[in-house]
């Protein structure tokens, strides 16, 4: 990884080496570069984090993901469907186009879906988007038909409700209190129907567990289901249920960007704190620029 | 004249053939070509956010190319995609409730409602908007009212289903949150441990400083001075913004790193098997 970083920064020092020397006039201005730099550093640096960790895991390096109460139970909730013999329902979210955050709750999706097939049980999947539904329909007759049972992928199964967000919500409502499932997945992104789908799940005792990357949803989730996953912890489902390595190498790329940011902040709490407390322009106007390595504020 | 309809026939024509010849490759070419567009699609916004810009219009420019330029057409497509894969989505609902129907499973007069809805509101918008579209007579009055006086709210069948029937099951399914809200809070929370005590004390801080009943409550503290803080509109603003939103910040700083490492991995295909087939 260490070859890989190296080889990265020594890339950009040379393009941006040869910009100075060879490239227009702007490129000699140091207000054009910080223009340049602020948000487009950070993504850069992030980028080749996260490839290089991946790497790393993919060549047989050691990582560890911690426990995540609400991923753990994904298996525990599909055997308690079975035992029932109730159908689950999969709502993946109300998002406007298929977008990372769908084809996450897709990815989370297909696992429960390939678990389900193992033990005979009904997955109903509810989507409000019409592109989502496509992909989703194509990827779960597939998970079928490679678990062997082709026969038993029932296409009335995944079902595009609606693009309006209420009329969905009472659809979704209607198909988990006529359908009476046991358990109720809710992942994706979500907004004001979440509680409306939660408590559907709770008037016919589903055991539910949310997943979505809304923080405005995360509190209705946590009271109204059994486990909610918060955050980056969406993102780090698949990473969770898999090991995969690549997936688990990404998961630890992003912690070692969260200590990248992590030094950044504390460097910034010590230099605005010096700053206030001498009252040095010049310490405030380095935090100012250094805050606009981010940002791109002046 | 005749252009237009041409030109789409051939687009069609050669999307059809495409499609075909896509069909029947190989599994090994499939992939590839899902690849390598993938990959050139992303490379596209990459190269985009990451050339240095001119600086009189802040745009990417290579070659002469204003990519940022190109870039809101380019996003014009996924559009298009979703306009076709719109059809997709009714086929699934006529489908599915068309099956219920079929099968005279329970509740399937749920379904010829829709078909019913549907099929209404399908009709009257085509109506009421054809003229618009595709020129031609003015539809009756009863299908779209012309009458000025009636701008702001049209006697005419359309408005009825939307505005009168839609909009106001929009707003009951909204409405139920507040009841939903009040059984969710009641069964959820319980003070059983120390965290859960200290979240009670601080959602009633939080719900007083809003209102002005709450707000009365620490009315003789002086507004200025060294007790102001205890003010509980103070202490709300302080608790929203001091402590929950750095706490919003930090999982925010979760949620786009996880981002940046999804769209890295489907950009550069290393989420294979995650969807269709197994990752080799």
């Amino acid at each position: 990884m260490g070859v890989v970083l190296l080889g990265t920064g020594l890339l950009f020092l040379l393009l941006g080496l040869g910009a100075y020397l060879w490239g227009p006039h702007q490129f000699r201005d140091p207000k054009y570069w910080s223009a340049f730099l602020a948000g487009r550093a950070t993504v850069g640096l992030f980028s080749v984090l996260i490839l290089g960790a991946i790497l790393h895991a993919r060549q047989g390096g050691p990582v560890y993901v911690r426990r995540i109460a609400g991923l753990t139970a994904i298996d525990e909730t599909v055997g308690r469907a079975t035992e029932m013999g109730r159908p689950i329902t999969f709502s993946l979210g109300l998002s406007q186009q298929l977008d990372i955050i769908a084809l996450q709750a897709l990815a989370v999706c297909l696992h429960v879906v390939r678990l389900a097939i193992r033990f005979g049980t009904r997955v109903i999947v509810t989507m409000r988007n019409a592109t989502v539904y496509a992909v989703a329909d194509e990827a779960i007759s597939e998970a079928y038909t490679a678990a062997g049972r082709p026969e038993s992928f029932n296409r009335a199964d995944v079902r595009f409700l609606s693009d309006r967000q209420f009329a969905y919500a009472s659809a979704a409502m209607g198909t988990i209190i006529r359908e009476k499932a046991a358990s109720n997945y809710m992942f994706g992104e979500f907004f004001a129907e979440a509680l409306i789908l939660a408590e559907a799940g709770n008037q016919v005792g589903a055991i539910q567990v949310a997943g979505t990357p809304s923080t405005t949803q995360v509190p209705f989730f946590i009271a109204s289901c059994d486990y909610t996953i918060i955050g980056e912890e969406f993102y780090g489902a698949t990473a969770y249920l898999t090991r995969e390595p690549t997936l688990c190498g990404s998961l630890m790329g992003q912690d070692r960007c969260k200590l990248v940011i992590l030094g950044c902040v504390l460097i910034g709490i010590l230099v605005a704190t010096a700053a206030a407390l001498t009252g040095h322009a010049g310490s405030v106007a380095w935090v100012k620029g250094f805050a606009g390595l981010f940002t791109g504020a002046k | 004249m005749l252009t237009f309809p041409i030109l789409v026939f051939a687009a069609l024509s050669v999307a059809l053939v495409a499609l075909a010849l896509l069909h029947q490759a190989p599994t090994r070419v499939k992939r590839a070509l899902t690849m390598a567009t993938t990959f050139l699609a992303g490379l596209f916004y990459v190269v985009e956010f990451f050339v240095p810009p001119d600086p009189a219009t802040s745009d990417a420019v290579v070659f002469g190319r204003n990519l940022t330029e190109m870039a809101a057409t380019v996003g014009q497509v996924t559009q298009v995609v979703a306009g076709f894969t719109f059809l997709l989505g009714i086929y699934n609902l006529v489908f599915v409730h068309g099956y219920v129907i079929r099968r005279r499973r329970e509740g399937w007069p749920n379904s010829v409602a829709f078909f019913i809805s549907f099929l209404a509101m399908v009709v009257f918008s085509f109506w009421r908007d054809w003229k618009t579209w595709f020129g031609g007579a003015n539809p009756p009055a009863w299908v779209r009212d012309p009458l000025p006086e009636h701008a702001a709210r049209p006697h005419d069948v359309y408005t009825l289903l939307f505005d009168g029937l839609y909009r106001n099951l929009e707003s009951t399914m909204f409405s139920i949150l507040a009841f939903y809200i009040v059984s969710a809070a009641y069964r959820a929370f319980r003070v059983r441990t120390g965290e859960a005590g200290v979240l009670m004390v601080v959602a009633i801080i939080l719900m007083l400083g809003q209102v002005p009943l709450g707000m009365a409550l620490t009315n003789w503290i002086p507004a200025s001075g060294q007790f102001a803080f205890f003010r509980v509109e103070t202490l709300s603003q302080f608790i929203l913004t001091a402590v929950n939103g750095p706490v919003q910040r930090a999982i925010g700083f979760g949620i786009g790193l996880g981002m940046l490492a999804m769209a890295l991995r489907i950009w550069l295909s290393l989420e294979r098997g995650t969807y269709f087939g197994q990752e080799e």
